[in-house]
């Protein structure tokens, strides 16, 4: 540890620093003789210090390496100029410790060596350097000279402040000096700028001799010259004359020539030089300094400017300046692309003249306003005129920038947006085009999201709900307007078609009565279809179309009304007719055989009437759905029976068999008797029909886990295959029905397939053409649902 | 079985109809009586009180409906047999009612009914304990 240390000293003392110690020992001894040479006060203090701005240089520049030499400069000044080797020891520890000092706190607080690279740094340089660590040397060194007998209390005053001007004087004016040229050793200068130097440097000698020698008292003639060189040779020229100025003022003061020679004492001259020197040297330094952050500052702004300059100019948007009246005074490159005109053209111009005429007076008005708002923006659109005399459609926001002292003028910078506003205006085109077509529709039409809440109703809709558009969008329809049904029970959230079609995803078209109640409480009877919208497989909202049936019921009605009074009519000779008939056929022995047969032939066309409107009569009322479903427990083979019963003489005319086929133990079905026999009267009366003669009709009767299942099967014509889509059809007979049996309603499937839908059954067949059809009917096991209607079928 | 023959009122306005009932009734041995339109049935009905009724319902001044109401309200009327005849589906409202309420015996739609059929009926209903009629 101990060999470490010493190493160190050693290597700190004499090693690699030798050089430099002994230049800065060499430079401090010299200047710190010059300086004791003008020791009046004391032979220790002098007035003119220069080691102490070397020893605040050496220590900024090349840290603690330089306290050797200082240290020892000073000793070795002292020692040899006066005192005892004891004061000289004080004295050199003071000067060291001066310099300490003085580099920490401008290490600290102003950028060290930099310290003269602002304005500020100056200032905090001057205040920690040069007046607060000069009195740590004064301070110690009259300490040391009291202690060593060299001075009394009673010079404390003049020989401690002479001190630590003295010392201020060398960190204010030597300091700078070496510290700035440190920093900026290289002088490139041109022959013309070495000249302008000289000469300048040449007359500042001329004016401090004129000053010095006491030509003319007015000591502060030299600043001109000082801020001039300041000025145009900076921080350098300043320091550098300042040196010149603080050497050649203090021979001339010492040689008790210049102002401040014979105010006082010498040494009293001296201080008053020094203050001069120092406010001279501060005064070119600092003016030197901001010269230097101005034109920093200015090639910064003009770097900014140029980036900006450049992107306003390559910017996609045009730039144009204008004032309140729209005058153009710039106009970036890019508004000859879009307008047409060069910048240079349009200058001067009035910009609304470049505005399509419909819209001028609009943006006329919006630049009035903007012109009363000092900072505000506006954005617009409106047609522009192009030098070729196109028209297109502009963006344009303007910044009004009026007050602001960098621009002074209303910027607006726009764009081209033709392509964007035709797609738009077709797209709004399109969709008023659409809105028209939904609003005139004059079914109701409404979509709505998948939570059932509307997003487009039309007026057809609404004027038929009797709810304004605004009520009802954003709202779930369900919630907003009623269903009932029939009876005028309210469909519950879970019977609602559009619920079902939301949750099921599938189409709903109603076939029973739905009434929607209105806002006022009134309600309509509906038809509706449901539609889900599907995205990406998924059901994201519906759409329903619904259809107020009010008309068409009250047709249906007054169709019904008629075909009931007309039946009433037709019937009445038919019976007539029958019942004469019926006694005629009876007094057989009245007759020839062939005249009962005559007289047959023409009951069983008045019986084909009377059935034929029967079968109308039924018709009209499936189609009105108002028929009544009164079930009772019904042996299913009974009414076959019966049914079998009432076609013998067809099935002997056609010698065909019919065998029933069924399963034992055969539950009685939940049914309306009346409306089972109709089915099966049909499909029996069919097959009868339509079968070849000799052939066997197969009635079978099962019951299953689920349903029972009733068949008619028989070998005959079939169906053919392209009309089979057609066969439940109204008045719909197929061709070759109608080639075989001329007669027909084409009623009879239709009512079969109406009363078994209306019932909750189901009714399929199989058919081939020339091999025959089977039909086929199965009710679930509960049979067929009660209904309440007004009315019986025959 | 009975010596008296039964009588039964034929309300009908149709003559064609109104004679062959009337002729098959009597064949079939039964007295007859019989009234053109409402208002003359039923005062024949409450004059002559009939054992049967056989009524129409579509007729001139009084139709058959609202007879069988006027009918029911008389001590007599309230119990007499009455079978309505008519070409009238029984499918309206106001039909159907007067059948709950006045409970007529049969209600019977001519075309689809032969003169045989009524004549088992009336007989079902005026003499229902004798075995051979059917």
């Amino acid at each position: 540890m101990k060999k470490g240390i010493s190493t160190y000293i050693s290597q700190l003392v004499w090693g690699k620093n030798i050089l430099l110690t002994v230049g800065i020992f060499l430079l401090y001894v010299i200047c710190g003789k010059v300086g004791l040479l003008l020791a009046f006060v004391n032979p220790s203090t002098t007035a003119i210090w220069a080691p102490t701005g070397i020893a605040l240089a050496a220590v900024l520049l090349f840290g603690f390496r330089a306290l050797p030499a200082i240290f020892f400069g000073a000793f070795f000044v002292n020692l040899t100029t006066a005192g005892t080797p004891a004061t000289s020891l004080g004295i050199a520890f003071g000067n060291m410790l001066e310099a300490v000092a003085g580099a920490y706190f401008v290490r600290k607080f102003a950028s060290g060596t930099h310290a003269f690279d602002s304005v500020l740094g100056i200032f905090k340089f001057t205040l920690f350097a040069v007046i607060f660590s000069t009195m740590v040397s004064a301070t110690v060194g009259f300490v040391t000279l009291f202690f060593g007998g060299f001075a009394t209390f009673h010079d404390f005053w003049t020989v401690w402040s002479t001190w630590w001007f003295g010392d201020m004087g060398g960190n204010v004016i030597v300091a700078p000096f070496l510290l700035v040229w440190a920093a900026h050793p290289r002088i490139h200068a041109s022959v013309r700028g070495l000249l302008h130097f000289f000469i300048v440097v040449a007359l500042l000698v001329i004016t401090t001799e004129v000053i010095f020698l006491g030509i003319t008292p007015y000591p502060y003639l030299c600043i001109p010259l000082a801020v001039w060189i300041a000025f145009w040779f900076g921080r350098r020229g300043a320091v550098s004359i300042t040196l010149l100025v603080a050497i050649l003022a203090t021979v001339n003061t010492i040689n008790g020539m210049g102002p401040f020679a014979h105010v006082g004492s010498p040494n009293h001259s001296l201080l008053l030089l020094q203050t001069f020197l120092g406010v001279f040297s501060l005064t070119g330094l600092i003016f030197a300094t901001m010269i230097l952050e101005y034109r920093n500052s200015q090639k910064t702004i003009s770097t900014q400017e140029r980036r900006f300059k450049a992107l306003i100019e390559k910017s996609f948007d045009a730039v144009v300046l204008i004032d309140s009246t729209s005058r153009i005074s710039y106009a970036s490159p890019t508004f000859e692309k879009i307008i047409g005109y060069a910048p240079e053209e349009i200058q001067g111009k009035i910009g609304f003249d470049l505005i399509y005429a419909e819209d001028r007076q609009r943006i006329t008005k919006e630049l009035a306003k903007l012109v009363l708002k000092p900072g505000g923006t506006v954005t617009v659109e409106y047609r522009s005129i192009r030098k070729d005399g196109e028209i297109i459609w502009v963006e344009a926001t303007g910044t009004n920038l009026l007050l602001d002292a960098n621009v002074g003028a209303i910027v607006v910078n726009f764009h081209d947006i033709t392509d964007r506003k035709l797609s738009a205006e077709k797209l709004l085109e399109e969709k008023i085009e659409d809105e028209a077509m939904l609003g005139s529709i004059g079914d109701g039409v409404f979509a709505t999201d998948n939570n059932g809440k509307i997003t487009m109703i039309n007026q057809a809709a609404c004027a038929m709900l009797g709810w304004s558009e605004k009520e009802l969008l954003g709202h779930s329809i369900v919630e907003v307007v009623p269903l009932q049904d029939e009876l005028g029970k309210a469909l519950s959230m879970d019977e609602r078609p559009l619920t079902k079609v939301l949750t099921l995803g599938k189409s709903i078209i109603t076939s029973s009565t739905i009434y929607y109640l209105k806002k006022d409480g009134t309600k309509f009877p509906v038809h509706f279809t449901v539609t889900p919208i599907i995205l990406d497989k998924k059901v994201v909202g519906a759409i329903e179309v619904f259809h107020d049936i009010t008309r068409e019921r009250e047709v249906d009605k007054a169709k019904t009304e008629f075909v009931s009074v007309a039946s009433h009519q037709l019937r009445t000779p038919l019976a007539t007719i029958n019942w004469y008939l019926e006694e005629l056929l009876q007094s057989t022995s009245n007759f020839s055989q062939k005249q009962l047969q005559y007289l047959q032939e023409v009951y069983n066309a008045s019986k084909r009437m009377v059935n034929l409107i029967n079968t109308l009569l039924n018709a009209s009322r499936l189609e009105l759905g108002t028929f009544t479903v009164e079930p009772s427990e019904v042996n299913i083979p009974e009414v076959i029976d019966q049914t079998v019963k009432d076609f013998s003489q067809k099935i002997k005319e056609k010698h065909v068999t019919v065998s029933i086929e069924c399963s034992k133990d055969l539950p009685p079905m939940h049914a309306d008797p009346k409306l089972l026999s109709i089915i099966i009267q049909n499909l029996l009366g069919n097959a009868v029909k339509y079968t070849k003669t000799n052939d066997t009709i197969v009635i079978t009767i099962k019951e299953n886990k689920k349903e029972f299942l009733l068949s008619v099967a028989e070998h005959g014509y079939g169906i053919p295959k392209n009309q089979q889509a057609k066969i439940f059809t109204k008045l719909f007979r197929a061709d070759n029905a109608r080639m075989i049996e001329p007669e027909g309603t084409g009623l009879g499937l239709y009512i079969v397939k109406s009363i078994i839908s209306e019932t909750g059954g189901k009714i399929w067949f199989e058919s081939e053409e020339n091999k025959g059809t089977t039909f086929y009917v199965s009710f679930p096991h509960s049979g067929m649902q009660q209904k309440k209607g007004q009315k019986q079928l025959i | 079985m009975t010596d008296k023959k039964k009588s039964i009122l034929v309300i009908e306005d149709e003559p064609p109809m109104l004679q062959i009932l009337l002729d098959k009734l009597k064949e079939s041995g039964f007295d007859t009586l019989n009234a053109k339109n409402g208002e003359e049935g039923l005062q024949a009905a409450l004059q002559h009180h009939p054992d049967l009724i056989l009524l129409d319902i579509l007729m001139p001044k009084l139709d058959g409906l609202s007879l069988m109401d006027s009918l029911r309200q008389d001590a007599w009327g309230k119990q007499v047999p009455i079978i309505v005849l008519t070409n009238v589906s029984a499918d309206s409202d106001a039909t159907l009612q007067a059948i709950v309420k006045n409970q007529p015996a049969y209600y019977l739609v001519k075309s689809n009914v032969k003169l045989e059929e009524i004549v088992e009926k009336i007989k079902e209903i005026l003499v229902p304990q004798n075995p051979g009629v059917k």
